[in-house]
């Protein structure tokens, strides 16, 4: 009930605007599609040049989609956009087969920006009226989407339609498929709003701080690589945001206050030096293809280079502990709705790969010094992360038994949380090491991480509606929801993590 | 609103008054007044069109519907213009009381007025027919066209097969056209090949603009939008002023072809100079450009031309 009213509340108070970005090859049908969702009939569409902005209603939530030009021209420019997002909406001519490989490509390359990276994704089948089309089932089989969505943690939904209005009425029927999946997509971003929107202002944010310090170019070569490795390392956190438990809603706006609080406060955004170029040529080091996962709350670079930077960081994480003890103690008590035994971090099969691991100890140790300061970031900031990360750090403790002094001490210093440099000292000898900046460790540590998490699709589960289920090879489909068979097929996650 | 419809209602009662009252002042008809007093061309066409289409006498209305069939006929062609326009201008003339003695020069300024503004509406037929018929892969003309805008544009660099990444080099989006041209069907690929074809400088030119590394753009999509563009210009018929001021030329799909010349033309120095970031500008500077292209065209002196010499120089 409080949580009703608390969820009534918050909602009331924040001013949402949802931002969608609408992309696709060119000729897939994107105009048309927004055209559809506009509710406007025009038959002559011109190959967009550029962009369009269209904007929208939904239940009082006023909605804007980008429509990005699909050409080659533009792909380049699509990132631009990423960053102020809360939803992709793909479009895929599924009558056109001689162009779903680059389509595949091109959706990969889109899933795997770190700007994208967990947000909600609506792929819709368009087309479906010409002969021979892919129904959505074909589309996932053939575009592989269910292991990319899977691996870059963004929950999707497959939709089969047709942008092509047939009949000449007057008022325009949405097709049902594209009002399905615009509702879920839709529901599903409003259900998260807090979080997503939370992503999208500091991604904004860093984008401008970037775009700044790129006039002023005050920052040297060397200082930026580095800082884009430890960038790197922190983007491993992942996407937490469909953790975000309805239950704790009431606290959760107190949580988010100081959660915003804390972004402002903390320095590393504005200090750091997260440029995508220096990203990229860390990327181009790496011969295999890296998932790159951003950080919810985008403070991904606390910069370990930088002292001063850490202590700032310090200081607005001990003024979190300061106003919310009462959050903290709750949260202490309130494990029963964070599952740990299922966290991907302290999974039975995690655990034994770093036994086998032994040859590849250096990376181990890159990987523990990564967790605990993801944990010094996340410590404070969200308690869902608390429990699990601290049996982490018992499992490093046993793990490598070469580096345990080092974090005997870190574990200390995590559970004294008054002595914090400590830790960040700590840090900084570690990240001075010689093999531990490695970025293609790292990547590759983010990739195994990656790939042990993909078995908890609770959450990420790929989606899928369709309109008859009866036949039998449709059911094979349910395979991206395994755990919720009574769920209703068009309800967000929302219901699920409730129900854990 | 309610005070432009109480305008309207009350021009509607008044203007017979007010057409008597100027008939027995000036003892001339209306039409007379337009063809003696506007400028030729588009100030005193558009004033005809008016008139005409406002008149409420039955043979001047039989007249418009007759003019009108002849159109959607496809018969308003320069050959019939004597057979069609000479008994229509005569039954007017003695529909107004006009003399053909005394008023021998408002029949022929008349007849003019008349063939530009029937000349337009069949050119208006014949436009969206264009628009409307798609590129089809089986019509051999329109492929030898779409061959022919390739040497014409690139002329250097011969085209290895039909479907090829070439074609982004001028600016289409996929490896074959055909998709590119939805909406705009041959219409875009007409104007694209009389633009290269009649302007072989501009063209060129402007191509070469395109393709500049920091403030590029994609020729060709960047052409079926300007086509699009000139085309709405066309039916809302703001188009008209270009139309009429072509003092040489009724209004055909070569005075069309050259309007989109224009426009292309002036649409690239303007986006050169707008110097914008990336292409996702576009929108904004080609709604910038219409706007300042309607401005342009609601003065009824507007005259377009290319001035090419100055550019290139």
């Amino acid at each position: 009930m409080g949580n009703c009213w608390g969820g009534v509340f918050h909602r009331r108070r924040t001013r949402r605007h949802i931002v969608l970005i609408l992309i696709g090859l060119d000729n897939a049908g994107k105009t048309k599609t927004v055209n559809n969702l506009a509710g406007e009939v025009d038959d002559t569409v011109l190959p967009t040049v550029g962009f369009k902005a269209v904007n929208l209603v939904h239940k009082d939530t006023p909605v804007t989609i980008y429509d990005l030009g699909g050409g080659p021209h533009f792909r380049q420019i699509w990132s631009q956009y990423y960053s102020e997002v809360h939803g992709i909406i793909f479009v895929i001519d599924s009558s056109d087969f001689s162009r779903l490989d680059e389509c595949r490509i091109v959706l990969e390359e889109v899933l795997s920006h770190d700007k994208i990276a967990g947000k909600p994704v609506l792929v819709l089948a368009n087309k479906q009226d010409k002969t021979g089309a892919l129904d959505d089932i074909d589309v996932v089989e053939k575009l592989n989407i269910e292991p990319l969505v899977n691996k870059y943690r963004c929950p999707t939904l497959v939709e089969s339609y047709t942008a092509q209005v047939t009949n000449k009425s007057k008022k325009p029927k949405i097709d049902p498929g594209l009002r399905k999946g615009y509702q879920w997509l839709l529901n599903y971003i409003v259900k998260r709003y807090g979080d997503i929107n939370l992503r999208v202002q500091t991604d904004i944010h860093a984008d401008l701080e970037r775009r700044k310090r790129m006039m002023n170019k005050a920052s040297n070569r060397a200082s930026q690589t580095f800082t884009a490795v430890s960038d790197d390392i922190a983007t491993q956190t992942g996407f937490e945001n469909p953790n975000f438990d309805p239950k704790a809603l009431a606290t959760d706006r107190e949580r988010e206050k100081n959660l915003e609080r804390g972004v402002i406060v903390v320095k590393p955004i504005t200090t750091s030096v997260d440029t995508t170029m220096t990203v990229d040529s860390v990327d181009s080091d790496n011969t295999s293809a890296k998932p790159k996962l951003s950080p919810l709350f985008g403070r991904a670079s606390d910069s370990s280079g930088l002292t001063e930077t850490v202590k700032v960081e310090l200081e607005s994480r001990s003024e979190f502990r300061k106003l919310s003890p009462i959050v903290r103690l709750k949260n202490g008590n309130q494990h029963n709705h964070i599952d740990f035994v299922n966290r991907p971090q302290s999974s039975p099969s995690f655990k034994k790969h770093n036994k086998t691991d032994s040859s590849k100890n250096s990376l181990l140790h890159d990987d523990d010094v990564k967790e605990v300061r993801e944990y010094s970031q996340y410590g404070d900031g969200s308690q869902t992360w608390d429990g699990s990360s601290r049996e982490r750090k018992h499992r490093v403790l046993v793990n490598d038994i070469e580096l345990s002094h080092m974090h005997r001490e870190i574990v200390l210093t995590e559970r004294d949380f008054a002595s914090k440099t400590a830790s960040s000292e700590v840090i900084l000898q570690a990240s001075t090491l010689p093999l531990s900046a490695r970025p293609a460790s790292a990547s590759q540590l983010v990739r195994r991480q990656l790939e042990i998490s993909a078995q908890h699709k609770r959450r990420l589960s790929l989606r899928y509606m369709h309109r008859n289920k009866t036949s039998p090879e449709r059911m094979s489909m349910l395979i991206y929801e395994p755990k919720a068979p009574q769920r209703h097929l068009d309800k967000g996650d929302f219901e699920h993590t409730a129900v854990n | 609103m309610i005070v432009f419809n109480l305008w309207s209602a009350l021009q509607w009662y008044l203007r017979p008054f007010i057409k008597w009252f100027l008939r027995k002042t000036t003892r001339l008809c209306e039409l007379q007044r337009i063809c003696y007093g506007e400028k030729a061309g588009a100030p005193r066409t558009c004033g005809v069109e008016k008139s005409l289409m406002l008149s409420r006498t039955p043979c001047v209305k039989e007249i418009v519907s007759y003019l009108d069939s002849v159109v959607y006929g496809k018969r308003f062609v320069p050959e019939n213009f004597r057979e069609i326009l000479e008994p229509s201008v005569s039954v007017i003339m003695r529909v107004k009381n006009i003399k053909p003695t005394i008023h021998g020069s408002f029949s022929i300024t008349f007849r003019n007025c008349l063939e530009q503004i029937w000349s337009y509406r069949s050119l208006l037929n014949e436009v969206e027919e264009l628009r409307r018929s798609q590129f089809d892969n089986n019509n051999p003309d329109h492929e030898e066209k779409l061959l022919r805008l390739w040497t014409l544009l690139v002329p250097e660099t011969k085209l290895e097969s039909r479907i090829s990444k070439q074609w982004q080099h001028i600016g289409f989006q996929g490896d074959d056209p055909k998709s590119d041209f939805r909406g705009m069907g041959v219409l875009g690929l007409e104007n694209l090949l009389y633009f290269a074809s009649e302007y072989p400088q501009a063209s060129s030119h402007v191509l070469s603009h395109s393709l500049h590394p920091k403030y590029g753009y994609t020729f060709a999509i960047v052409g079926i939008n300007l086509t699009s563009m000139a085309y709405y210009l066309l039916q809302d018929g703001s188009a008209k002023t270009y139309m009429f001021n072509a003092k040489r030329h009724l209004p055909n799909i070569k005075l069309f072809h050259r309007f989109y010349c224009y426009l292309f033309y002036e649409f690239d120095k303007m986006w050169i100079e707008a110097k914008p970031e990336n292409i996702m500008e576009f929108s904004i500077i080609f709604k910038k450009f219409e706007n300042a292209i309607r401005t342009e065209l609601a003065d009824p002196a507007t005259v377009f031309r290319i001035n090419i010499e100055i550019d290139t120089i």
